[in-house]
C-alpha cells in the first residue's frame, strides 16, 4: 500500500518527475514482482500519465511496449492513459484532448489529478501553437482543434486579444460563424536569468583554463 | 572443496584475496568436477565479502548449466548471479577483471529466456560496469553487456548513466577489455541514443567505431555505417565524408557492404522526392531485415522537413496547395500538418492563413536570448571538462614509458616536449 500512496502523493503535488525517478526505479529493481496486481498497475498508470506530463512520448511509447501482458489486461484504464498518448504521438491534439476526459470524468482517485492537468497542459500547449503559427482561422476550425465549442473559443479570443471577424455576405464561407486572427501569447515574465556573481565565476574559471 | 571454502571465507586483505585467486585459478578442475553441488558451496556465501569466490563458483557454475541445459536451475543461478554483480566488491575485482567479465556475459545469456528477461540484468549489470571500472572514465567489457541489456528491455533512459558519462579510458590488465568490447559499447551506445531520439550524438557514437583501427572489415563497422549513415540524414540532413583518419579498410570497402543505404543518401542529396520515395519501395526489405525500418521512416520526415526549410528560405508567402506540391507531399492539408508539427518542434516559424491556404514564413528572431545564454554556458562548461580530461590523458602519455622509448632518441629529450608540444591539443579545445 505504501508505493500507492507515495504515487497518489507525488501525482498530487503535481511532480512528475519524482513520479517518472520513483516508478523507474521500482521497474529496475523488479519491485514488480513483490506488489500485488491492483498496485503495480496503478504505479505504471502514474508512470505512464507522468510520461506524457513530461512531454516524454518516445519513452510512455516504450513502456507500453513493454508494459507485460497481464497488466495490460487487467486494467482498462492502462490502456485508456495509453489512449491519450497515442493521440498525441500520431499529432491528434484534439484527440488528446478529448481522450483525457472532460470535468468528471471517470478516471480513478488515483489518475483524476494528473490527468486533469494533462487536459489543460494539452489545451494550453494546443492555444500557444495556434496563436503562434496562425495569422486567420475559421472558429470552427479552431474549436475543433482545441476540443472547445464555438462559445468558448470567443471568449479564449477575448482572452488573448485575438480579433474576430464576422462572416460578410460575401465572403466564402466555411468558416460557419467567422474567423480568428490569433495572435502569439505573451511570453511569461519572471523567466528571465539575472547576470549575477554565479556568471562571473563562470567567466573567471573559462578564462584561467583558457591561460 | 573444504579447503577452497575455508580459504574463500578466510580470505580479508588484499593478499589474501590474490592468493585466492591463484588458488581458485588452480583448482578449477575441481570446481567442474563438483560443479552440481556448488549451490550449496554458494548458499552461506555473500555477495559484498565473498566476491571473488562467488564470482568462480558461478563462473563454473553457469558452464555446467549451458551443458547440462538445465533451465530450472538457471532461475537460482539468475537470482544468486543478480545479488553479486549488485553488490561485488570492487576492491576484490581487481584481481579477476576477466572472470568477472565473463560470468556477467553469462548472467545476460541466462536472464534472457527469464520472464522477466532482460530488465532483470539491466541494473545488476550497470552496477557491474561501475564496480568493475577503476574510474567512472574507464571502459570495461561489461559496459557494452549493460547497453545490450537496456536496449533489449527497452529502458533506454535506464542506460544514460553510461551514455552521459566521458568513456575514453582504456586499461586492459585492470579491466580486460578488447578491442570488440570497445566496438560494441559504442556501436549499443548508438542505439540507445537513437531510442532516446538524440540523432547527433548517436551519429557520432557511430563514427567512433567507423573510426577505430581496423585492418579488415566487420559486421559491427557495416551495421555502424548503416546507421551512421540514417542517424546523419536525420540530425544533419547529409551525410559528412569519413574522417581522414578511418582506416583505409573501411573507407574503401564500406560503401559496397551498405549499398540500399548508400542509395538512400544519394536521393537524399539529390532533392527529389520522388526518386526518395523510389528508393524507399525498392530497398524496403533490406531496411526492415536490418532492423533500421524506423529510423529509415525518420530520414523520409527529415527529407519533408528540409524541403520546407529550403523552400521557407526562398519564399515570404506560398499557397499551402504550392507548398505541398513543391515538397512533394499529398495534399494541402499534409503541408499544414508538417508545418505545425515544425513549429512545435521549433524548428520553423510559419504563419499559416487557413482562410486563404496561406503559409508566411517569418524572419526567424533567433532563440531567446535566456535560452542561447543557458546553451551557450552548458557548452563551455563541457570544453572546460573536456580540456581538463585532455590534459590529463597528456600529462599521463608524456610520462608514458613505451611513449617515451617510441619517440624520444637518445639524447632528444626537448625533441619530444617539442613532438607533443605543452599541453597538446589542450589549447585548442579550450577555445572551441
Amino acid at each position: 500500500m505504501a508505493v500507492a500512496e507515495r504515487m497518489g502523493d507525488y501525482l498530487r503535488a503535481r511532480d512528475a518527475a519524482a513520479v517518472v525517478a520513483y516508478a523507474e526505479d521500482l521497474e529496475l529493481d523488479m519491485a514488480h514482482a513483490t506488489l500485488d496486481m491492483p498496485t503495480s498497475c496503478a504505479v505504471y498508470k502514474a508512470q505512464l500519465a507522468a510520461y506524457l506530463l513530461l512531454r516524454d512520448l518516445d519513452a510512455a511509447r516504450f513502456l507500453w511496449k513493454r508494459l507485460p501482458p497481464a497488466s495490460k489486461a487487467a486494467d482498462a484504464e492502462l490502456a485508456a492513459v495509453w489512449a491519450v498518448g497515442k493521440c498525441m504521438w500520431t499529432g491528434d491534439r484534439a484527440g488528446a484532448i478529448r481522450a483525457c476526459g472532460g470535468a468528471g470524468a471517470a478516471w480513478s482517485e488515483l489518475l483524476a489529478p494528473p490527468m486533469e492537468q494533462l487536459r489543460a497542459a494539452l489545451r494550453a500547449h494546443v492555444v500557444a501553437l495556434v496563436g503562434a503559427s496562425y495569422s486567420a482561422i475559421a472558429i470552427a476550425d479552431a474549436s475543433a482543434m482545441l476540443d472547445l465549442p464555438h462559445d468558448g473559443v470567443l471568449a479564449l479570443a477575448a482572452e488573448h486579444g485575438w480579433a474576430v471577424v464576422t462572416a460578410q455576405p460575401g465572403q466564402p464561407a466555411g468558416s460557419g460563424g467567422g474567423t480568428l486572427q490569433p495572435k502569439p501569447l505573451a511570453k511569461a515574465d519572471g523567466a528571465r536569468q539575472d547576470l549575477g556573481i554565479g556568471q562571473l565565476a563562470q567567466l573567471t574559471h573559462l578564462i584561467a583554463q583558457l591561460d | 572443496m573444504d579447503t577452497i571454502v575455508s580459504a574463500i571465507t578466510s580470505a580479508r586483505t588484499p593478499d589474501e584475496h590474490k592468493a585466492l585467486v591463484a588458488t581458485l585459478r588452480s583448482q578449477e578442475e575441481l570446481l567442474f568436477r563438483h560443479a552440481m553441488s556448488l549451490d550449496d558451496l554458494c548458499e552461506p556465501l555473500s555477495a559484498p565479502a565473498h566476491t571473488l569466490g562467488l564470482v568462480f563458483a558461478l563462473n563454473v557454475r553457469a558452464s555446467a548449466l549451458a551443458q547440462a541445459g538445465a533451465s530450472p536451475l538457471a532461475s537460482t543461478f539468475v537470482q544468486r548471479c543478480r545479488l553479486l554483480l549488485l553488490h561485488a566488491d570492487r576492491a576484490q575485482l581487481v584481481f579477476a577483471p576477466l572472470e568477472f567479465s565473463r560470468l556477467c556475459a553469462k548472467f545476460l545469456t541466462f536472464a534472457l529466456p527469464q520472464p522477466s528477461g532482460a530488465l532483470l540484468a539491466v541494473r545488476p549489470l550497470l552496477a557491474a560496469a561501475a564496480a568493475l571500472a577503476p574510474t567512472p572514465n574507464h571502459i570495461t567489457p561489461v559496459h557494452a553487456l549493460a547497453l545490450q541489456a537496456a536496449i533489449l528491455a527497452k529502458t533506454y533512459r535506464a542506460a544514460l548513466p553510461i551514455l552521459d558519462a566521458t568513456l575514453v579510458q582504456i586499461d586492459v590488465p585492470r579491466t580486460g577489455v578488447t578491442a570488440h568490447d570497445v566496438l560494441l559499447l559504442h556501436y549499443y551506445a548508438g542505439i540507445a541514443l537513437v531510442g532516446l531520439k538524440r540523432h547527433a550524438r548517436a551519429a557520432q557514437s557511430f563514427q567512433l567505431v567507423l573510426t577505430a583501427p581496423a585492418l579488415v572489415l566487420n559486421s559491427i563497422i557495416v551495421e555502424a555505417y548503416k546507421k551512421w549513415t540514417l542517424c546523419s540524414l536525420i540530425a544533419s540532413r547529409a551525410v559528412p565524408a569519413l574522417p581522414r583518419y578511418a582506416a583505409t579498410a573501411v573507407t574503401r570497402h564500406v560503401r559496397s557492404a551498405a549499398g540500399a543505404y548508400t542509395d538512400l543518401a544519394g536521393a537524399f542529396a539529390s532533392r527529389e522526392s520522388a526518386k526518395l520515395r523510389r528508393v524507399l519501395v525498392q530497398h524496403a526489405a533490406v531496411y526492415r531485415k536490418d532492423g533500421n525500418a524506423g529510423l529509415v521512416k525518420q530520414c523520409a520526415s527529415a527529407f519533408d522537413k528540409e524541403c520546407i526549410e529550403r523552400l521557407s528560405r526562398t519564399y515570404v508567402t506560398l499557397s499551402l496547395q504550392q507548398l505541398a506540391s513543391a515538397a512533394g507531399l499529398g495534399s494541402a492539408e499534409q503541408a499544414e500538418a508538417l508545418l505545425l508539427k515544425m513549429a512545435e518542434q521549433g524548428e520553423l516559424r510559419a504563419q499559416v492563413d487557413r482562410v486563404r491556404g496561406m503559409a508566411l514564413f517569418a524572419d526567424s528572431d533567433g532563440p531567446d536570448s535566456d535560452e542561447l545564454k543557458a546553451g551557450l554556458d552548458a557548452r563551455l562548461e563541457t570544453a572546460v571538462a573536456l580540456t581538463q580530461k585532455l590534459r590529463a590523458l597528456h600529462d599521463e602519455l608524456a610520462g608514458d614509458a613505451s611513449f617515451l622509448a617510441k619517440t624520444v632518441t637518445k639524447g632528444d629529450r626537448v625533441g619530444a616536449r617539442a613532438h607533443l608540444g605543452p599541453h597538446h591539443g589542450a589549447d585548442e579545445m579550450a577555445v572551441m
